[in-house]
């Protein structure tokens, strides 16, 4: 799928709960799947990729389909956490 | 960040789902090239 | 184990030993069960499967019912049977049946009943190795629960209201805990903290988070805590406290139909009886989209409380 389309146009979105599965997602679609074996192992795909909870994202999406969407799910998580371990991997 | 781009949407069944984060992506004005729901348990 | 069939893949010898092993777990379970109620096994009216199972062959992968087998197994000879399939929350869609056929009169004594997994050993190996762990997920479990008319002092399934997952309610997960929780406890006046425990997926944390997919029992008890504090029933610096109060430590070894809730119902069963809890809340929720043909996933919710 990252082939078919220009880098530069692709964004990807993650919805992981936890900081740890947020990190190894990102990581799966920049630098390649870290974990043991995945169709995606060792491909460094290098793709940009954002939690949905990051204020970048955020900013973006009008309040009705944040409050519907994710405000339930952003009170509930660790967005902090979240957001730090994935901004970590896409500006590292 | 979001008009005009491709979404990848990789949501969690418990977390936030990948039908979730398309539909807000759609909104903002982006196409969604790919959507999915993992199951972490 | 040896194959049934030359060419069929669907009568390979793992699948038949995963089909076996899901038999003769439940069959444990219910004889277990029976024998230990003083049970005659052949006044079991009907027997529901709930499991996660497949079993056919390659003209009917899914043909199923292997809760006749296990009635078989288990002496239940005034019995049939039929398995309810919805992925991990087909045991409480097989309660919730159950109930419903008792109430309506249609049989007095219905089992429900639940085999293990042998697929599901050592799912997340991966990561407990990555830390120098064994491999954790090392247990088979099978599960028969007994459903009959209002004793007076058995606890009570409670059919009105039933919280469903609605197609409608989509994959917005605040939709779906809205439809799962909220409704059912609006529909009988009840507040979120009305209910003393709420059971969801119970997997323990201490296989899942070694993989990196952290504490789903927490995260869930979460997610109802922040609804109800979305409701402004509770602030929202009460959720942590609300899900300790409220939720359940996971500590099924293993994931599955049978981890979804399900464990905690002993001990539910306990608590309502000794007068503990008053009020229990069962929430399953299934992964249909791993078959493909929907991107959805499902739930559904049913409350046991105390006989009053």
């Amino acid at each position: 799928m990252a082939q078919q389309h220009d880098r530069e146009d692709v964004v990807v979105l993650l919805g992981t709960p936890t900081e740890d599965a947020s990190r190894l997602y990102a990581m799966t679609v920049t630098t390649g799947d870290p974990s043991w074996a995945g169709a995606l192992a060792g491909v460094a795909l290098e793709l940009p990729v954002y939690h949905v909870t990051e204020e970048a994202v955020r900013a973006e999406i009008a309040p009705s389909d944040y409050d519907e969407h994710l405000a339930l799910m952003a009170m509930a998580m660790d967005v902090d956490a979240i957001g730090e371990a994935v901004r970590g991997v896409r500006e590292g | 960040m979001l008009k005009g781009k491709k979404v990848i949407a990789l949501g969690e069944r418990d977390g936030i789902q990948g039908g979730a984060i398309a539909a807000c992506a759609r909104a903002a004005g982006a196409e969604v090239v790919l959507e999915k729901t993992y199951c972490f348990v | 184990m040896v194959a049934a069939h030359e060419v069929d893949q669907t009568l390979a010898a793992d699948v038949l030993l995963e089909n076996l092993a899901a038999k003769m777990t439940a069959a444990m379970a219910l004889r277990a069960l029976l024998a230990g109620e003083g049970i005659d096994p052949g006044s079991v009216d009907y027997v529901i499967g709930s499991g996660e199972e497949a079993v056919g062959d390659r003209y009917q992968r899914g043909g199923g019912n292997l809760a006749k087998a296990v009635a078989e197994q288990a002496g239940c000879v005034g019995a049939t049977g039929v398995d309810v399939k919805g992925f991990c929350c087909g045991p409480i869609h097989a309660l919730a049946i159950a109930g419903s056929l008792v109430a309506s009169g249609v049989f007095s004594r219905v089992a429900v009943i639940g085999g293990c997994a042998l697929a599901k050993l050592g799912m997340k190996y991966q990561g407990h190795l990555r830390h120098g762990q064994p491999i954790l997920e090392d247990t088979l479990v099978g599960v028969a629960l007994l459903v009959e008319g209002d004793d007076g002092q058995s606890p009570r399934l409670r059919l009105d209201p039933i919280g469903r997952h609605t197609v409608a309610a989509g994959s917005s997960q605040k939709a779906i805990v809205e439809a799962l929780v909220r409704d059912p406890l609006r529909a009988l006046g009840w507040a979120f903290r009305d209910v003393d425990k709420y059971a969801t997926e119970l997997h323990n944390p201490e296989l899942t988070e070694p993989s990196g997919s952290g504490d789903v029992p927490l995260l869930n008890y979460k997610v109802i805590g922040s609804l109800a504090a979305l409701a402004r029933e509770i602030a929202p610096a009460e959720v942590p406290g609300f899900a300790r109060a409220h939720g359940l430590p996971g500590f099924s070894p293993t994931q599955g139909h049978i981890a979804s809730a399900i464990p905690f119902l002993a001990h539910a069963l306990d608590g309502l009886r000794s007068g503990r809890y008053r009020r229990t809340l069962f929430l399953a929720k299934g992964s249909l989209f791993l078959g493909r043909m929907t991107q959805m996933a499902d739930g559904i919710s049913m409350i046991l409380e105390r006989n009053e």
